[in-house]
């Protein structure tokens, strides 16, 4: 993975035009996901989750729970295939031993 | 790959430009440049503009993070022969197919002995305008200098691993203890190594005893936090276990006074 890349200095990348406070009122309403603010919100609203999450303005949690999970089983699935690999190098260099101990008994005996 | 889910649903509340510096004192090693540049770094992904400033001569944020920066430095700015509007710079870190963008004040070699009453006065114009938090990376310093740095900051983090000449050097530095709150003082209980747990814990209570439990964080050793460098920055970002984002988020927390009016 390459390091990170210089873009420039401030006053070229974000410029005069668009200060922090005009870029925050751009910046679309952040989702407070506070468990409290969803419990109370469900109980008010019923168990609806789908709907309590868009009151509070968290509808696409789930979708991101969806992503990091999918990303979370690639990584589970590429460690399994490592660990496999290093389980399959570990037994050959355990039969390699097992000839050379296999020889060096033969030497001396 | 993807940066962690925990970074993406920070969320802090009240937030102003508050600035922070990371100290330790005398003492070296303790993990400032980690904590400051990873908090900076989880800031970003989290949506707010943390502007990162390298107060070391060598060893800090600019080499931990990027090896290397081209000028101006922090070094020009104080020294009067660059605009600090014209020394922040802007980088990105490419994850996977998103980009993390992060902005700092770079350095190289010593910081002229000036009064910071100008820069810091700069600073607060600039981060009113541009930035939601300012982070200073301190060196471990002998130099008293470096305590104007302290002094003209809102919040103190003073690093400190579990270990005596760490836990001293810490309390004694400016401002002694937890001051009077003026800066706001956070002691962060760090383990760039691994520490037993029932040292952690001893010197956990002895801080907290002193200076109250809402005074202290403590932050885990990480196999991941531990190896920032410009190479595998994108790795650690991957790779941070919860507990050690669970510790920055609190430490991003303790440091941001709620702005008055601001929801609870």
């Amino acid at each position: 993975m390459s390091g990170p890349q210089r873009k420039g200095f401030l006053s070229e990348v974000i410029g005069a035009g668009t200060p922090k406070a005009e870029e925050a009122a751009r910046r679309p309403a952040e989702p407070r996901v506070v468990w409290r603010d969803l419990e109370e919100v469900m109980r008010s609203e019923g168990s609806d989750v789908e709907k309590a999450l868009r009151l509070i303005g968290a509808e696409d949690l789930l979708e991101r729970i969806e992503a990091s999970r999918g990303w979370l089983q690639q990584e589970r699935d590429r460690i399994r295939r490592e660990i496999e690999s290093l389980e399959e190098k570990a037994e050959f260099l355990e039969r390699v031993i097992h000839v050379l101990d296999e020889l060096e008994r033969r030497l001396r005996g | 790959m993807p940066i962690r889910y925990n970074f993406l649903v920070w969320r802090l509340r009240g937030v102003e430009h508050v600035i922070t510096c990371f100290t330790s004192g005398s003492k070296g090693g303790t993990g400032k440049t980690t904590l400051s540049s990873l908090l900076a770094l989880g800031c970003s992904a989290a949506g707010y503009r943390a502007l990162l400033v390298d107060a070391c001569s060598e060893g800090g944020a600019t080499t931990s993070l990027l090896g290397g920066a081209p000028g101006p430095y922090l070094r020009d700015v104080l020294e009067g022969s660059a605009q600090l509007v014209e020394a922040v710079q802007v980088y990105s870190l490419p994850l996977g197919e998103e980009e993390l963008d992060f902005y700092l004040l770079p350095n190289r070699g010593p910081l002229p002995s000036v009064s910071l009453e100008g820069f810091v006065e700069q600073l607060r114009r600039l981060a009113d305008k541009y930035f939601d938090l300012v982070l200073i990376d301190m060196p471990a310093y002998q130099d008293p200098w470096y305590e104007e740095f302290l002094q003209r900051s809102d919040v103190v983090v003073k690093v400190v691993e579990p270990n005596p000449a760490a836990v001293a050097a810490g309390i004694v530095a400016w401002p002694p203890g937890v001051g009077d709150g003026d800066p706001l003082v956070v002691y962060a209980l760090n383990q760039p190594r691994p520490y037993p747990k029932s040292v952690v814990k001893e010197f956990l209570d002895d801080l907290r005893r002193r200076f109250g439990k809402e005074a202290v964080v403590t932050v885990p050793y990480d196999y991941a936090a531990s190896r920032v460098s410009p190479e595998m920055l994108g790795q650690v970002l991957s790779h941070v276990s919860d507990e050690f984002q669970d510790a920055l988020y609190e430490l991003a927390q303790r440091i941001i006074r709620p702005r008055e009016g601001a929801a609870p």
